[in-house]
């Protein structure tokens, strides 16, 4: 049933949407306002993008979201494409993450994650399903992993990781066996606490330097898979050590702008960490978009922030429990905890609780792609809710 | 078929799950708050460290006067142009885009635009959405760098395969023909940097006043980038007129002022250039030395040469610093606090600064035979033979320190200059002293053996010592001194005597002697000021502690071989001969101060050593000496002065040079002296390279220069010769 009822919208969560999205082109613009070199119009692109992204929001409200349950493997199909297609495009800063086409670049990846929990939701929601089975483990395994693998070798390890817990949660509430959900969670725990040892005690070049006598006592070789940059950041988050490569300094100079900003921020357009170049002017409007916030108004606006977002992914918990019907139930379910990974890494890496990583903050940091893709998942949500159980 | 699970059971898990991202936003709340609220003090200083700015700011440096108070080095203010480009932000300007785009042709191009300043607005003004042709003819060397150069300047970014726009060029038809044409309609709304904003003040400002521009677009960016919260000085050292005119046409122009950095003049221009020294810009202050980190050095200046790098430290006061917040753009925004520089101390010298210029003008005047296309080369001393005061010092050829602290040719001509115009020679020229060693040989051996000023001895010609011939002067003349005394050896400077006195009494007497006499010691003439002063064991000059042989003996007893002496030491031993033996330490600098508003701290004169001699045997060495000018058969007649008594000792010290490739024989001419002969106020020794000989080239010159001491000084009444 395609359409849009006015009376059944969700004006709670658009309201946040549009709240967000304007508060987002402002900050953007406060980023990057007074450098004297740069574009200076970023936060109309933003806008631009913004208007982009709630087009599709719109339409994907409009049509009835079996539509996208029966186009699911299409979709999912289709996302897997892209993501193939990306690792021959030419590499941008060492990594295969973007396809340039004219006017605008693509980031497959952002999509393969909407696919992924499309997917994994129509799997799981077949009528003809057996929860039990390990069939369908396999199934829901191969679904995820499949994505996950491609990701994870553009290299985007961070965006790959956030399928974790995503199918966790679907599969958790979709009642798959908890048997098979308890060696996936032990399964990772053990990879992370392995590699976590591992990077704090491997082999660096700085102790390859040192004489057999000086060096540590426990010495692990050569870690595979990770990347050094990645192996940086995390040994910066683990070994507190601010001093390490540019990692560090990003880190140091998130949390010093953070900091400063106190109780109640220094002034819009006043920040002058991030306009001094000391957060880098490259990441403040993207990743570091929260310490810009942080820093201008301060703990009262970071906390009304994280407000807002709580408001958002209470608004897609409350369509998950209100949809008609289990494929509606699990993609929101999807979404939902999408943002809420996104949300919590960026902001916690921002502050320095988590080792810094590339995931923007939904809604709010510049990016096309993101912007547009974050969009068409809440204008899933809100489609659900447009075809919601009536009591 | 198997039942599926209730939903209810599901119902929870979403609730489950939305608790836990509960959770985790407090979690993120909580921690925010603790950095924010809790640890925000730590913060809130780093943040500080961050905005803060220390700025140096030189002091005045101190003054330098001669003994009566005349100024012989002196600060003033060196007028700038200054530009503060942080007034000069945002207003988009096409004609401050068209320039930056010109300049980053032209550096790309390597030939000058066609086109200036006042085209390039005309066109603006009349025909801003016309091309501009800002290379009209370009030789085909130039076309092909410009389009090697434009090729990598528009290198398509990393993975892209689209080539860079440059704003205001075509893409592919930048260069029409000959002609390098800017299309300036598209630069008309572009956003202005702040540099381009620079440049274009810079444009017009020389525009106005008409002088060329002296910065490079590139410095303009490097001040922007490094040093944005400080002036940029567009114009350095401008005179009187520019200024005027400046003020005249610029001073309603935003952006700019007029701004002074601390600058060194030398009234005395080139007389005290090796003595005073002069002064280069500062260099950059080590983090070691404050504590605490300068970021940006106004540069002052700092002596590096003489006196100026001796007592720079006093000379120099203490910088001041100022701290400076910045605002969001790195621009200036306020100041914090200040702490004002303390001036520098001025020190007051013994020099005479008449007497000064009297030794420069006797050593500059040319006797006969000299070729005047060669300088002089050589030094003089004058010292007050009671204290021990330098009253005079020069050294020639010699250079202008004003000019050489302004002009890098200056400094790069003096580099190659052959005749070595910044070598102090009075001080660190070492050169064999000649006959004028004679009075210590004389004096050396009369200290152990009193009866030997009645010894007489033989000048024949020719004289062996073993096989060797050795001569007298006189020898070469075709004569011989014959039977002569001690006082007509040093009078005649017969050289036959030495060498006889020299072999019956041995190496010994005249080492002691000399070693006394200050030969191959540190003379101390820029001691610590506030230090007791302390003499220190370091060589200066060579003194030989044993000859190998009776030639060797019989050399160094005339001066020559390996005894070595600076003009400043042979002055200390004719001031030691005229007040009795005292040898005194030369001091230069009679009073000093830490700060202009403070007292003169005496600067104490002080005696080396008493030399142990007989006043008997001093008798007869300064009777030599006497007769050296005033008898009329003495070496030296042509230094007499009428009225006033003379005493000097000529000296020739032959050595050996290579003129393109040829070896000669040359003579370095000396003579010391001092006068009047009775109460002795000066005591001068003068050194000539490459001159005839001690009486012929140094007589005249010493002659010259007594008449105006004695004249300055009123005991000749000037004008009645």
């Amino acid at each position: 049933m395609n359409g849009i009822e006015l009376k059944r919208i969700d004006w709670t969560m658009l309201g946040t949407i549009l709240l967000l999205i304007g508060l987002s082109a402002c900050f953007i613009y406060s980023a990057q306002f007074k450098s004297d070199d740069a574009v200076g119009s970023n936060w109309i692109k933003q806008l631009v993008f913004a208007g982009m992204g709630l087009g599709a929001y719109f339409t994907i409200v409009w049509f009835d979201y079996h539509t996208v349950a029966r186009l699911s493997w299409w979709i999912y199909g289709g996302a897997i494409l892209l993501l193939i297609i990306v690792l021959f495009c030419p590499a941008l800063n060492g990594a295969h993450r973007w396809i340039k086409l004219p006017g605008f670049t693509l980031q497959p990846s952002e999509l393969g994650k909407i696919a992924a929990i499309i997917g994994l939701s129509a799997f799981l929601a077949a009528p003809d399903r057996d929860m039990d089975e390990w069939k369908t483990f396999y199934g829901c395994a191969a679904i995820v992993g499949l994505p996950f693998f491609l990701i994870a070798a553009e290299p985007d390890l961070s965006t790959s990781l956030i399928l974790a817990p995503i199918s966790l949660a679907i599969m958790l509430y979709s009642g798959v066996k908890r048997r098979f959900l308890l060696i996936c969670v032990a399964a990772i725990i053990l990879i992370a606490a392995a590699s976590c040892i591992w990077i704090k005690y491997e082999v660096t070049p700085e102790i390859e330097k040192m004489t057999p006598a000086e060096q540590p006592k426990v010495v692990l070789p050569r870690m595979p898979f990770l990347e050094d940059y990645q192996k940086g950041r995390i040994k910066v988050f683990l070994t507190k050590d601010h001093d390490l490569a540019d990692a560090g300094w990003n880190k140091l100079q998130s949390q010093i702008a953070v900091g400063s900003g106190g109780l109640s921020g220094k002034g819009y357009l006043k920040g002058t960490q991030n306009i001094l170049g000391f957060l880098p002017r490259t990441v403040a409007p993207t990743d570091f978009i929260f310490c810009v916030i942080a820093e201008e108004i301060g703990f009262m606006g970071g906390a009304f922030f994280v407000l807002l977002y709580t408001v958002l992914l209470g608004r897609c918990m409350r369509v998950s429990l209100r949809s008609r019907d289990e494929f509606g139930r699990l993609m929101a379910l999807g979404i939902g905890v999408m943002l809420f990974c996104h949300v919590f890494v960026n902001i916690a890496m921002t502050i320095g609780v988590l080792p810094i990583t590339g995931l923007p903050l939904p809604l709010m940091s510049y990016g096309g792609s993101f912007m547009v893709s974050t969009l068409i998942a809440l204008g899933l949500v809100q489609s659900v809710y447009q075809r919601r159980r009536i009591r | 078929m198997k039942v599926r699970h209730k939903r209810e059971a599901s119902n929870l898990v979403i609730w489950v799950v939305f608790g836990l991202m509960v959770m985790g936003m407090g979690l993120l709340v909580s921690n925010l708050w603790e950095l924010q609220v809790k640890q925000t003090s730590g913060f809130e200083e780093v943040f500080r460290n961050q905005s803060v700015r220390r700025v140096r700011l030189p002091a005045v440096r101190g003054k330098i006067y001669d003994k009566h108070g005349e100024c012989l080095a002196d600060s003033v203010p060196n007028y700038c142009i200054a530009i503060f480009t942080e007034e000069l932000r945002a207003p988009r300007s096409p004609t401050a885009n068209t320039l930056e785009l010109m300049h980053e042709i032209w550096v790309r191009v390597g030939v000058r635009p066609d086109i200036t300043y006042r085209d390039i607005q005309r066109h603006l003004e009349l025909t801003p959405y016309e091309p501009l042709v800002a290379w009209k003819d370009l030789s085909s060397k130039s076309k092909t760098r410009w389009r090697t150069k434009f090729e990598e300047w528009t290198a398509p970014k990393k993975g892209s395969i689209r080539r860079k726009k440059i704003p205001g060029l075509d893409q592919s038809n930048a260069l029409q023909g000959n002609a390098i044409v800017i299309q300036t309609r598209e630069l008309k709304k572009r956003v202005t940097t702040t540099a381009a904003n620079t440049l274009e003040l810079v444009y017009e400002i020389s525009e106005r006043i008409g002088i060329p521009k002296t910065v490079r677009f590139q410095d303009i960016k490097d001040h922007i980038y490094a040093r944005r919260p400080l002036p940029l000085l567009a114009w350095k050292n401008i005179d009187e007129a520019t200024m005027a005119q400046w003020a005249d046409s610029c001073s309603n122009l935003a952006g700019t002022d007029i701004y002074y950095q601390p600058a060194r003049t030398y009234p005395q221009g080139d007389a005290l250039a090796h003595l005073i020294g002069f002064t280069l810009e500062a260099d950059a202050i080590r983090e070691e030395d404050g504590g605490e980190r300068v970021h940006f050095d106004m540069r002052g200046i700092q002596g590096r040469k003489g006196l100026e790098s001796t007592y720079n430290d006093l000379l120099e006061g203490d910088s001041g610093f100022q701290l400076m917040q910045i605002d969001v753009s790195g621009f200036h925004h306020l100041d914090l606090q200040s702490q004002p520089a303390k001036p520098g101390g001025d020190l007051q010298l013994t020099i005479d600064a008449a007497i000064q210029r009297f030794a420069m003008e006797a050593l500059a005047t040319r006797q006969d035979g000299e070729d005047p296309a060669f300088p002089v080369k050589g030094a003089v001393v004058v010292l007050d033979p009671d204290t021990g005061d330098v009253l005079a010092m020069v050294s020639s050829p010699t250079f202008d320190p004003n000019i050489y602290m302004q002009s890098k040719d200056y400094r790069q001509a003096l580099l190659k200059d052959t005749s070595a115009r910044t070598y102090h020679r009075a001080v660190f020229g070492q050169y064999p002293p000649g006959s004028t060693f004679k009075p210590v040989v004389a004096l050396g051996v009369l200290r152990d053996q009193p009866d030997y000023v009645d010894t007489i001895h033989k000048c024949k010609n020719p004289y062996y010592v073993g096989k060797r011939r050795m001569k007298c002067w006189i020898h070469s003349r075709g004569g011989e001194h014959g039977t002569v005394s001690m006082r007509e050896a040093l009078m005649y400077s017969c050289n036959c005597y030495m060498f006889e006195m020299a072999l019956e009494n041995g190496y010994e007497p005249i080492r002691a002697m000399a070693s006394e006499f200050g030969f191959g010691q540190y003379a101390g003439l820029f001691p610590n000021l506030d230090e007791f002063p302390e003499q220190k064991d370091l060589k200066y000059g060579n003194l030989p502690p044993t000859s190998y042989n009776d030639t060797d003996l019989c050399n160094m007893s005339i001066g020559q071989g390996a005894i070595t002496a600076s003009p400043l030491q042979m002055a200390m031993v004719v001031g030691a001969i005229a007040n009795g033996g005292r040898l005194y330490r030369p001091r230069l600098v009679e009073k000093f101060r830490y700060s202009p508003d403070e007292a003169y701290n005496e600067n104490p004169t002080w005696e080396i050593r008493r030399i142990d001699v007989p006043m008997e045997a001093l008798e007869v060495v300064r009777g030599g000496m006497h007769d050296v000018v005033m008898h009329e058969e003495g070496t030296a007649e042509k230094a007499r002065v009428q009225g006033i008594q003379i005493a000097g000792k000529t000296g020739s010290a032959q050595y050996r040079k290579k003129v393109d490739g040829e070896v000669i024989n040359s003579v370095h001419t000396w003579m010391i002296s001092y006068a009047p002969f009775d109460f002795p106020r000066y005591a001068i020794a003068m050194i000539v390279e490459d001159g005839v000989s001690g009486g012929n080239t140094i007589g005249p010159r010493l002659s010259q220069l007594y008449t105006n001491i004695f004249e300055y000084d009123g005991t000749l009444l000037g004008g009645d010769q």
